[in-house]
């Protein structure tokens, strides 16, 4: 069995409007294509992938191969002693106010405040990332398995800035310190706008036509099969 | 060659161990900074025993024109990185991430000594909390004083899920009663660990 996780993009946003036909979504995706469990979540943070894979092979067992695909490193899980629960908090929570924010917590508002304001820096997300990465990492051991990451733009400008970036602490101890963003893997959006959706009204001023379409699913699953599993 | 890690409460026992040790002890240090001291020394030296005490749980790194160390008592006291300790510790701050982020720190620390065979012992003083943050209304009223563990999916994973305690070790609570006479906790170190073999 593959075990599949990550965000929005593995989840296969913006393959149907309103993201609300899952029978169509099912049979385009790159994980179906490759016969594989999928388990992530739209709007996921990399804490929670981390979680969710671990507690999956705790309870269902080891899989054959695991494939993971990191998200937006800006996100980040906030415990809400409101709602006793941890929830996700993201950057343009703060930029749109919290006015589409589902979760009803009036701590969350200056949670994310103090977060993005005045508390995470560059440094301190790429450090909390890597220790993400290093944690699924120890955890899966032996288990084959492939990391790549999807910042959230497609653009090509967007890739190459990563490579420019110093490499963190825990990130130089990593195997996985060169993982490829997944416009490396299906090319970017300027030069191959027909890997990527078009943009779905439902994502206009979030992920707005940053998503694989059907042939960007199509070559990921190709190259997973291909090289990786 | 034996390395011990840890905070104050660490700085007085590995000098009744004999043989070769390095000691990389500081007052106040985060747990997030302990793995990564550890980690560092490590990579340049090698050693046959790493024995880590970790730290108060409410204290964490975060970088702001570098890396900085922020507890509780510097938002109480008005002490150093007041404005950040108080922003992390009146906004983020809960026993959910501090239990989280140390059970991160001990699962990394754990993976990352045992991927290089090295052997370790893991402990903690038991009643080494400080006030926490979110329920800190203004600087003279705290609503909560204790600290409950609230665990997590990598308390689950680690080996010293059940890690002992000062308490528990030697039956003395250094936080409260402060400790006279570390070979007592010396001895008990040499023997938990089977004289680091």
């Amino acid at each position: 069995m593959i075990l599949v996780n990550g965000d929005s993009v593995t989840w296969g946003c913006e393959l149907t409007e309103n993201d609300d036909d899952m029978e169509y979504i099912n049979k385009h995706r790159y994980s179906s294509l490759l016969s594989a469990t999928n388990i992530s979540k739209i709007f996921n943070t990399n804490e929670r992938i981390v979680w969710d894979t671990i507690e999956y092979i705790e309870k269902y067992g080891k899989p054959d191969f695991v494939i993971i695909q990191w998200a937006n490193t800006a996100r980040f899980e906030w415990y809400s002693e409101q709602l006793k629960q941890w929830v996700k908090i993201s950057a343009r929570h703060v930029s749109t106010d919290f006015k589409d924010c589902p979760i009803k917590d009036s701590n969350m508002r200056d949670a994310g405040y103090a977060w993005y304001r005045d508390i995470e820096t560059k440094q301190f997300r790429e450090m909390n990332f890597w220790r993400h990465v290093h944690h699924l990492e120890s955890y899966l051991g032996d288990i084959p398995h492939y990391f790549y990451i999807a910042k959230g733009n497609a653009s090509y400008r967007s890739s190459k800035l990563k490579k420019m970036s110093k490499k963190c602490f825990f990130e130089d101890h990593s195997k996985w310190k060169n993982m490829l963003d997944y416009t490396e893997i299906v090319g970017d959006k300027e030069k191959n706008p027909d890997n990527y959706c078009q943009g779905q009204k439902s994502w206009i001023g979030r992920a707005y036509g940053q998503h694989l379409s059907e042939k960007g699913h199509q070559i990921m699953a190709n190259f997973l099969n291909e090289h990786i599993i | 060659m034996l390395l011990f890690a840890g905070d104050q409460h660490s700085l007085g026992y590995p000098l009744y161990v004999s043989g070769e040790i390095s000691v990389i002890c500081e007052k106040g240090i985060s747990n997030d900074r302990l793995v990564k001291k550890v980690i560092e020394q490590c990579e340049e030296e090698e050693f046959d025993y790493v024995v880590v005490q970790w730290g108060s749980w409410g204290r964490v790194e975060i970088y702001q024109d570098g890396w900085k160390q922020l507890k509780p008592t510097q938002y109480l006291k008005k002490q150093d990185n007041y404005k950040l300790s108080k922003l992390w510790y009146t906004q983020i701050d809960s026993e959910h991430l501090r239990s989280s982020n140390l059970w991160k720190n001990v699962y990394l620390l754990e993976n990352y000594l045992s991927g290089r065979n090295i052997k370790h012992y893991f402990w903690m003083v038991k009643n080494n909390y400080e006030p926490v943050g979110t329920y800190i209304e203004d600087d003279s009223h705290i609503k909560q004083n204790h600290q409950t563990d609230t665990g997590n999916i990598f308390q689950d994973l680690s080996r010293w899920k059940n890690m002992e305690t000062d308490v528990s070790l030697i039956g003395k609570d250094m936080k409260r009663e402060g400790l006279t006479d570390h070979s007592i906790l010396a001895n008990k170190i040499i023997e938990v660990t089977n004289d680091f073999s």
